[in-house]
């Protein structure tokens, strides 16, 4: 909303090879130092169009959510939580309520699925995601989300279809630079 | 041991109250804001303070007052805030109060944009405040040294008190990276010029005015003596592949790890390239580069910043024994195969392929 850094604008090239158009701020407001939301964004909602709103999971995303949630078919919303066990915020199940209680206030919406996404970026190992994943099934089972995915790289997709089965999709990642 | 996913603004704040800080006061600022809001939901379950000030020079005199008080506190800001801060970090040298002062740094001059820069190096390394003062600056280059470096900053606060910087890019203080979390602090210095309550004892006197002229000459005597002795104790960096390198870039920060790949890259080509990394900014390792200068054939300075910033350390370090060339753009993070198409540019330039 408010940074220039790692954000999904950047693989815009990516996104468009697979005929996702990405609406982002754009020119000078895209380095804007307040949140902004691109414009034309009302009206491609209101095109009935598939659409992912990509927000983060604090206070800013959810108020962007509760101001486009009321431009939304509430039939056709998917409001899916993506949660990696591993960031800040997002082990304890108190903190993931509390996020769950505030997405759901603010856009006047239950959250319809849990994805689970554990990982340690380059120091993540086959543990890793079993342990992690483990913890996102308690939590999701425990505040009554169905759990909607497993998201792993392909290093770990075919050891994870063997562990956990259909749950598990493929992620690709883009926005990782190449001198890490 | 347990590992975590964190931005490197996270890990800072994380490393903050791992070492032991008590009060957090700041005024939030694109791309450091991540500390704030990090701390804000931290602070009060650990029992801690924080304070969004109404500015950032009312945020740093709260430090000032916070750390009289003997605990460990701390600011963050980027660099048009860090600006604003200056005549604080003045008082606070010259009142010997330990604290944590960190700058995540955007693109200036003025308000520039929030894009990453190294551009704070002079603010940083040589303070906009008034009088004699250095404090120390570290520059850390991934999230897991935010965090070590934070700690190691309070650490150093105490040790001399004085207030240390911890200077990073926006782009470092947004990288997601794996960071070990490090053992909490439970050994504190006594701090007994602390303002604790005087009773049953005289009162103590943080104050840094001195009219008489004997009281300041000696007050700057005494502080003199001080930043000489962290010259002698604290000067930090990392050298690699230098032992045999014609070309020697000097990069610290985020673009110490990217000049470390184009190490690797040059030499793959021929081009018998090193690295020299200050991690103290000040006090910079100019003993190390000057060694240095007396057996390579040139030095490249990486810099995220138009002018170049730390190029002039160099030439300080180096007594104009070799020539010094500069590599640098600001709002960018640029990345190895861009530095090393500049780096075999100047190679050609000093007949080294």
């Amino acid at each position: 909303m408010a940074s220039p850094y790692f954000v999904s604008r950047d693989a815009v090239r990516v996104l468009s090879q697979y005929n996702i158009e990405m609406m982002a701020p754009d020119n000078a407001m895209a380095y804007g130092d307040i949140p902004n939301l691109p414009p034309g964004i009302i009206g491609t909602i209101r095109r009935n169009t598939n659409i992912v709103v990509d927000l983060a999971g604090d206070k800013a995303g959810a108020l962007v959510l509760g101001y486009l949630t009321k431009f939304i078919n509430p039939v056709d919303l998917r409001l899916y939580m993506v949660i990696n066990p591993y960031r800040p915020f997002s082990w304890e199940l108190q903190d993931i309520a509390e996020l769950k209680a505030m997405l759901e206030c603010f856009a006047q919406h239950p959250v319809t699925g849990m994805v689970s996404n554990p990982h340690l970026a380059e120091d993540t190992d086959f543990e890793v995601i079993v342990k992690g994943h483990r913890h996102v099934q308690e939590i999701a089972a425990i505040q009554g989300i169905p759990l909607v995915g497993l998201t792993v790289t392909d290093a770990f997709y075919h050891e994870a279809c063997l562990e956990f089965g259909e749950i598990v999709k493929q992620i690709n990642l883009y926005l990782r630079p190449d001198w890490l | 041991m347990q590992r975590v996913l964190m931005k490197g603004n996270e890990a800072i704040a994380e490393g903050a109250i791992r070492a032991g800080c008590k009060a957090f006061f700041g005024y939030p600022i694109t791309p450091s804001s991540e500390i704030a809001e990090y701390m804000a939901r931290k602070m009060p379950a650990i029992g801690g303070v924080f304070v969004q000030a109404e500015s950032e020079l009312a945020a740093i005199n709260m430090v000032y007052g916070g750390a009289a008080t003997g605990f460990r506190v701390m600011t963050a800001s980027s660099g048009p805030g860090i600006s604003l801060k200056q005549e604080g970090i003045s008082f606070l040298a010259e009142g010997e109060l330990p604290c944590l002062i960190v700058d995540i740094c955007r693109g200036g001059p003025g308000l520039g944009g929030i894009q990453p820069s190294q551009a704070d190096y002079f603010q940083a390394t040589r303070g906009g405040g008034h009088g004699d003062y250095y404090i120390i600056v570290l520059a850390p280059s991934s999230a897991q040294e935010m965090m070590d470096f934070t700690m190691l900053g309070f650490e150093l606060a105490d040790k001399h008190r004085s207030p240390v910087m911890l200077m990073a890019e926006g782009t470092l203080g947004n990288l997601i990276e794996p960071v070990v979390l490090r053992n909490p602090v439970t050994e504190f210095v006594d701090k007994p010029w602390a303002i604790t309550g005087c009773k049953g004892r005289q009162p103590n006197i943080v104050n840094t005015l001195h009219m008489p002229v004997e009281e300041l000459q000696a007050r700057n005597k005494y502080l003199t003596q001080k930043y000489e002795a962290m010259r002698a104790q604290e000067v930090r960096y990392e050298e690699f592949l230098i032992e045999d390198a014609d070309l020697i870039l000097v990069a610290y920060g985020i673009m110490a790890r990217i000049a470390k790949k184009v190490v690797l890259t040059a030499r793959e080509i021929g081009i018998k390239t090193g690295l020299i990394r200050p991690i103290t900014l000040w006090p910079y390792p100019y003993g190390v580069l000057n060694k240095a200068a007396q057996t390579c054939k040139a030095m490249v300075s990486v810099e995220i910043s138009t002018t170049g910033q730390m190029i002039e350390d160099i030439r300080l370090a180096t007594e104009g024994k070799v020539p010094i060339h500069y590599i640098g753009e600001i709002g960018r993070t640029p990345n190895p195969e861009e530095i090393t198409q500049q780096l075999l540019v100047i190679a050609e330039k000093e007949g080294l392929r």
